[in-house]
Formats: structure tokens, sequence, C-alpha cells
């Protein structure tokens, strides 16, 4: 079903881990772009140096020398708006811009002259303002706002499986599995009379993917040197053994991969003149990986059972892979007790390449209903013009309406993106992709604008606040203080009398550590700054509580934190944010890599546990009985966050919790007129 | 940065040639054995893979290297300078299959008094 182009199409699969492009010459050929010097993929993580954006492989590779300033998956941010990066605040937008100005370069010297149409992917399951702040990255980046259209991941793949299988019938479904490097998302989609498809359910599990499993079989390794050979683990362990744990990563994930095809791999571990052979069969890497297969299992029949709800089939749809995960056997053994299962192409390439085969008359999803912008949403503001004052204001662009695949539903305006003056850094016409964009390094200056903007807030809320009878109890920042613990009520909790004042600060802290799955830090780290900004939060108190040994059994640690928000509702809404990623992270295994000695710890996270405004979770540290609780609980405008850690710990953390909910709740003025 | 030029690229690179190279360093890197490491890194270059060296004291290219671990230091001529090699890199013509990866010289954090306990918290 190869259509003869009428032009140069460039297709852009701007992913979590990794972002791929292909395009389609005029001949009709559809070709890979390579992105990096590695490979046809490029790392989507952005690193924020100074005045400079590095991306892909770059920024990867410059990563650990500064974590605070690395950014692994700014799509997952991209609905932050802004996060910090390096102490200053940074529009996401920015870095995804960044990102798609590299790609497009890359792309453009392999095609030889400008696209004449871009196709940007995106998850089915992003709203109508996340696709368009991916259309708005995707113009700044470079791409002509007349030629951009978006079209969902999961249509981009039913349309590589349906120009690979081009008699299938109207109303004939198909499901998209797709399984990646951290995500697992799920689309069952229904061939419609003009050959399009409409996407009948879909959903997706953000942070499950092949980091996952690496982390299991690290956890298996760590378990089985622990039993045998404990002098060769002390050695791995080793602070100064960098080279050991990168090459002992290398072998887990040259397993994981062998064991696709074979019935047993080999582990070779190796430090100094030491080394071991560990051997991992096919069975116990399906039972290591079960729990994360049957999370993945349960999404599929979740989503398929929904699109027979929403509109009755008797047919049991053909599962399509894609992912770089979905090849492991059990996935395929799994999933095949769901129906019949298909796997065409390479499938790191499925998705960009379907996006070329989308056509532009028909749609390719169903028009997003219209939504009103989001509070903070880019009002309608005049284009700013090149010169020194727009090098330093963030561009504004009026919300414009998604440019799906085949237009806007019948009746509105056609889509239409505003064209974007050039900053100065960024140079004319074609050389309008500036890989350093200068105009947002405002270096401390967006702290002190969000101060000014919360005091207005408060301010006008007063006011408003004088006409109404009563307002619900809030606390003042400045009794944020309050409502933390002594040193003495914690020793009590934690049933010890050596924990001590480590630091104390009124700002949130830096665990300073590489996740392998970020979307998870929150769960790990309590007052974690990287987790809170961009959530609106207008002052905190944290402390940290350890025990002056760190390696007897006596060691206890403890960080308690008290956040404020303008509002009640702002508070719940982070409250809310976190119960998600919370839930999503529950049951899974997790990788800390200290940057600075490439220590490595592996966390099992436990009975996680949601009731009203309470989160609670264990975080296991796997081979050692080193265990943390994590309490989170909103009580009005106050968020409260806490982890206690030691050999023993319970439900200290969530006591501690209760204690600073009681201390805010007396510490409230109720106001009234 | 090479440590030595390149050799004649093999035509039709396929899957098990890249399962072999990939193979063959891991080997590499498991020896601690400096005449296998050679014997090793002769025969990649027979095959046009060769191995990049960075040297210690020059400055981090995050474009050429990887960095994989990071030394405080209060020197501030030794910022983002390289310390040591970890592991080599390794390419073909252009194409890289590994950056070298190093430690590299930084500043001490602001707060590294409490983000220490929180970056290990276990024992």
């Amino acid at each position: 079903m190869a259509r003869l182009a009428d032009g140069i199409a460039l297709a852009i699969d701007f992913g979590t881990s990794n972002t791929a492009a292909a395009f389609r010459d005029r001949n009709g050929l559809v070709q890979e772009v390579r992105l990096s010097t590695a490979g046809s993929l490029m790392p989507s993580g952005v690193f924020y140096r100074g005045a400079q954006l590095l991306v892909g492989r770059t920024a990867l590779q410059a990563a650990f020398t500064a974590p605070e300033a690395f950014e692994p998956s700014p799509k997952r941010r991209l609905s932050d708006r802004e996060i910090f990066l390096a102490g200053d605040m940074i529009e996401v937008t920015d870095l995804v811009a960044a990102v798609f100005g590299e790609v497009l370069d890359r792309a453009i010297h392999v095609m030889g002259s400008e696209p004449d149409s871009v196709v940007v992917t995106h998850p089915e399951q992003w709203s109508a303002p996340l696709q368009h702040l991916l259309a708005e990255s995707a113009i700044a980046g470079g791409v002509s706002a007349s030629r951009l259209r978006l079209v969902s991941e999961a249509q981009a793949a039913a349309w590589f499986y349906a120009n690979s299988a081009p008699d299938m019938d109207v109303g004939a479904r198909l499901t998209v599995f797709d399984f990646g490097g951290g995500t697992c998302d799920v689309a069952v989609l229904e061939r419609q009379p003009d050959r399009s498809f409409l996407v009948v359910a879909n959903d997706g599990l953000n942070g499950l993917g092949g980091q996952d499993l690496d982390a299991r079989i690290q956890s298996w390794v760590r378990q089985q040197l622990s039993a045998s050979d404990p002098g060769l683990l002390a050695e791995v362990n080793n602070p100064s053994a960098i080279g050991t744990r990168l090459t002992l990563n290398d072998r887990i994930r040259d397993a994981k991969e062998a064991l696709s095809e074979a019935t047993s791999a080999s582990v070779v571990v190796a430090a100094g003149s030491y080394n071991h052979v560990l051997q991992l069969t096919r069975g116990e890497f399906d039972e290591l990986i079960s729990a994360d297969i049957a999370r993945a299992v349960d999404l599929t029949k979740r989503v398929m059972a929904d699109a027979d709800r929403r509109r009755p089939s008797t047919q049991t749809p053909r599962i399509y892979l894609t992912g770089g995960s979905s090849h492991i056997p059990l996935v395929h053994a799994r999933l095949a007790e769901l129906g019949p299962l298909g796997v065409l192409g390479d499938p790191k390439t499925v998705v960009v390449e379907g996006a070329l085969y989308t056509p532009r008359e028909a749609p390719a999803s169903p028009p997003a209903p219209p939504s009103p912008p989001p509070p903070g949403w880019p009002t309608a503001a005049p284009v700013p013009a090149s010169g020194p004052a727009a090098a330093q204001t963030p561009l504004r662009r009026p919300p414009a309406p998604l440019a799906v695949t085949g237009g806007p539903p019948a009746g509105s305006r056609p889509p239409e993106y505003v064209a974007l003056a050039p900053s100065p850094e960024q140079g004319p016409a074609a050389g309008g992709r500036g890989k350093v964009r200068k105009r947002w390094v405002i270096a401390g200056g967006g702290v002190i604008g969000a101060a000014i903007v919360t005091v207005t807030v408060l301010v006008a809320t007063g006011a408003f606040n004088e006409h109404k009878p009563s307002v619900p109890p809030s606390l003042s920042p400045d009794k944020l203080s309050s409502l933390l613990l002594s040193t003495s009520e914690i020793n009590s909790v934690m049933q010890t009398s050596h924990l001590v004042l480590k630091s104390t600060n009124n700002s949130l802290s830096s665990a300073g550590t590489v996740l392998s799955d970020d979307s998870c830090r929150g769960l790990i780290y309590a007052g974690e700054l990287k987790v809170y900004s961009g959530s609106g939060y207008t002052a905190a108190d944290d402390q940290i509580l350890e025990t002056p040994t760190t390696n007897a059994s006596d060691h206890y640690f403890v960080e308690q934190t008290a956040v404020s928000y303008p509002t009640a509702d702002a508070a719940h809404n982070f409250f809310n944010t976190s119960s998600d990623a919370w839930k999503s992270c529950a049951g899974k295994s997790l990788t800390a890599t200290n940057p600075r000695t490439r220590d490595q710890f592996t966390w099992m996270i436990q009975n996680f546990h949601t009731q009203d405004t309470t989160l609670q979770v264990l975080t296991q540290q796997v081979g050692e009985s080193w265990a943390c609780q994590h309490a989170l609980r909103a009580v009005s405008n106050v968020i409260v966050d806490v982890q206690a850690c030691s050999h023993s710990v319970s439900n200290q953390a969530d006591e501690i919790a209760g204690k600073m909910v009681a201390n805010a709740t007396s510490a409230m003025t109720t106001k009234s007129g | 940065m090479a440590e030595s030029s390149p050799a004649a690229v093999p035509s039709g690179l396929d899957r098990r040639f890249e399962i072999a190279v990939d193979g063959l360093i891991g080997a590499y890197d498991l020896s601690a054995n400096a005449a296998v490491q050679t014997h090793i890194a002769q025969v990649l270059a027979r095959v046009g893979v060769e191995r990049v060296v960075v040297q210690s004291g020059v400055p981090f290219d995050p474009s050429l290297c990887e960095a994989v671990s990071t030394v405080v230091t209060e020197d501030p001529a030794r910022f983002q300078h390289v310390v040591e090699m970890v592991r080599p890199g390794w390419r073909q013509t252009d194409a890289v299959l590994r950056s070298p990866q190093v430690s590299v010289w930084v500043a001490a954090p602001a707060d590294s008094d409490s983000a220490g306990a929180r970056v290990n918290g276990g024992d």
C-alpha cells in the first residue's frame, strides 16, 4: 500500500526514553534516519549546561557530572510545563524543542532538503492540551507550523500493520501492545469504512518496561552472589569498582536478550582476580519477571474488555507487539492466552514508519473534543518580535487547534499554527532551529517570580474572602516549621535515642541519585525538589535526622517535610498526582545509582496503601534488612511527607505524619467574615 | 583520541557480526589480563573496530566520552576534566559502538552533607 508521495514526508516518534525518525522520499521509499553515531535511535534526555541545552547521546554522557541538570524523559514532564534543572526553572517545551531541533537537523542532512510535511506521534491517551504542547515544542524546534500534523502512536502502529496486511476488513479490530524501555501502552483499534482506524479503548502504564526487567536480574545476581560468593559481591560493591558494575550491567542485558532465544544464559561476574559464572534459566527468568508481565497482561485484558464494553464485538482482535521489550517469550506466551499474536517489522521503528502511512485525508483518530485551555495556558499574545526583549522572554504562542491527521472536526477551521519569528539566537529561515536557546536562561529569576506571584494570589484570595462567611482553615507558610516533630519526639517514635538532626532547611532537598525509573522518584524519596517542582507549592520545611553510625544494626534515618500550597485544591492536586504515580510504581523494583560512586541500590516497592488523604508504601533494599516506610498526607493546603528507615521499620513514617497533621490542624486558623 | 588508525570496514555488517563484536568487547571488559585484552583489541582492529582511549587530565567532552563517575575537587582548574578512564570506547569508522567511559572532576555540591545520606539510603 506504499503510496506515491507528493513530497518528502518526515515522521518523528518522540519517545519516553528514545526518539526515532524516518522519512518517505519523493519515490515513496521509506527510510529510517540515523539519529546518532551509535544507531538509529537518539536518547530523548536533555542536559542543561549554563546557556546550553545538550541533547541526545551527548546529554546522556554528561548526565553523571550533574544529575540535577539532566532530565532523562522530557516527554513525561511535558504536563508539568516548567521544571527545575540545576536550580533554574526551565520550560519543558524548550527541552522538547531542543530534541526536535536536533532531529530535524539530522533528518535534513540525510534527506538533502527540508521536509514537505512532518508528522509527530504522541501517546493515544494524551489530552488535547498535551498534544498542543507537543506541537508547540516541534514548532519551536524548527518544524514548519503549516507542515506539521500529529498522530497517535497507536494509530501509527495500526497503519504500519495495515500496510503489511492491506486486506483488513471494515470493522476488523487489532490490539497494539507497545512494551518499551520504560512504558507499556495498549490500544484497541477498529478499521473504518474510510480505511482509517478508530481507537476504541486504550490505556498505559508509566514506569513498566525493559529497565524493570534488568533490575529484576540485577537483584537475582546479587542474591546469588550473596549466598555463593560473598567475597565477589563485596568486590562488586566496592565503591571504586565502577567499571566492574558497568560491565555487570552489560552482561545482564546480554543475558536478558539471550533468553529471548535460548533456554538459559550465563551471567559472568568478574572483579579483579575474582570471577563467577551464574546460570539463569528461562524458567527462573520467567519467575523473576512474572509480576511485571502480569501487570502488562492485566493492562491488555482491561483495555480489551473496555473496548468490548464500549463497542461490543464478537471477534477476538489480533494482538500486534511492538517496542523493544515485546520480544520476551513470556510476554508472547501470556498474551497468546488473550488472542492471536502478530509481530511485524523492527519493534523500534514500527511507530515512526507507520506514521508515514497515515493519510492526510482521513481522520487518524477521533477528533479531540474542544477543550478550554487549562489554567495558566498561554493566552493569545502577540508573537514576540526578535530583539533583545524577545531573547529573554519565553515565547508565548496562542493555543492553536490540534492538528490531528486528516484535519479538524467538520465545520471547524483548518488547523493552523502561528508561524514564529526566529529569536536572535536562532537565525533566519532554514537556520531557525537554534540548538542553543539562551532566551530562557533566567538563573534564579524564576524562583523570585514565583514568590511574587504567590504573594499576589494570597492577597487576592484574602480580598475575596472578606465577603465570604467562612473559608476552610489553612496554614500560613510561616507556620510550616511548627509541624515538624522535635528530635526527641522522632527518637521516641523510632524507638531509639541515637537519631540526631543532620540538616534543617526552608527548602526541599535533592537525593542526587539517578533512578532506573524517574517517575517513581516521589515514592522513593520524601521532600524531593524534583518531584514538587512545577506543582505550585509556596514554601517548604525539611529536616533530615540520622544516627551517626550508618553501618551498624542501629542505623536509623528519618526525613520529615512539610510543604504548603496557596489552596487546599492545589495541595490535593499534588496528593492525587502522587497517588497515581505511587500506584503505578507499586510492586516494582527500582535501582538508584549514586552518580559519584556509581554504587547501586535496588529497592523492592511493597505494601502500597492509600486511603482518603493518606499514602503509605514500604521500600525494601534487596538483599538487606534495611527498609524505609514512606508516608504522605494532605491536610487542607499542606502536604506532609515523611520517610523513616531502619532495619526494623514498620509504620513509623505514617505515625510521624499523623503527628505532623495533628500539629497542622492545631496551627490552622479558620478565617471568618 | 583514537588509539590506532581505522582498519578496513567489512561490508554487509549484520546482526551476527554485531553480536560477535559485542561479545569480544564484553570479554575485553571481563578480563583482568592485559595480554588477553591486547589480543582482543588486535582481533577487533582487524575487523575494523578500534579502541578509543582518553588520557587523564584532558577536558571532559560529553560529545566524545561518557561520564560514569565524579570526583569532588576544590581546585577550579580541574573542574570538568577527566580524572581517569574507567573503560575504553570502541568505534567502527564513524559509528560509535561505545564512548570511552571516564570519571570527571567536579565541584562539591552546596548541600553535599545532607545529600550524602540520601544518596546511599541504606548501609
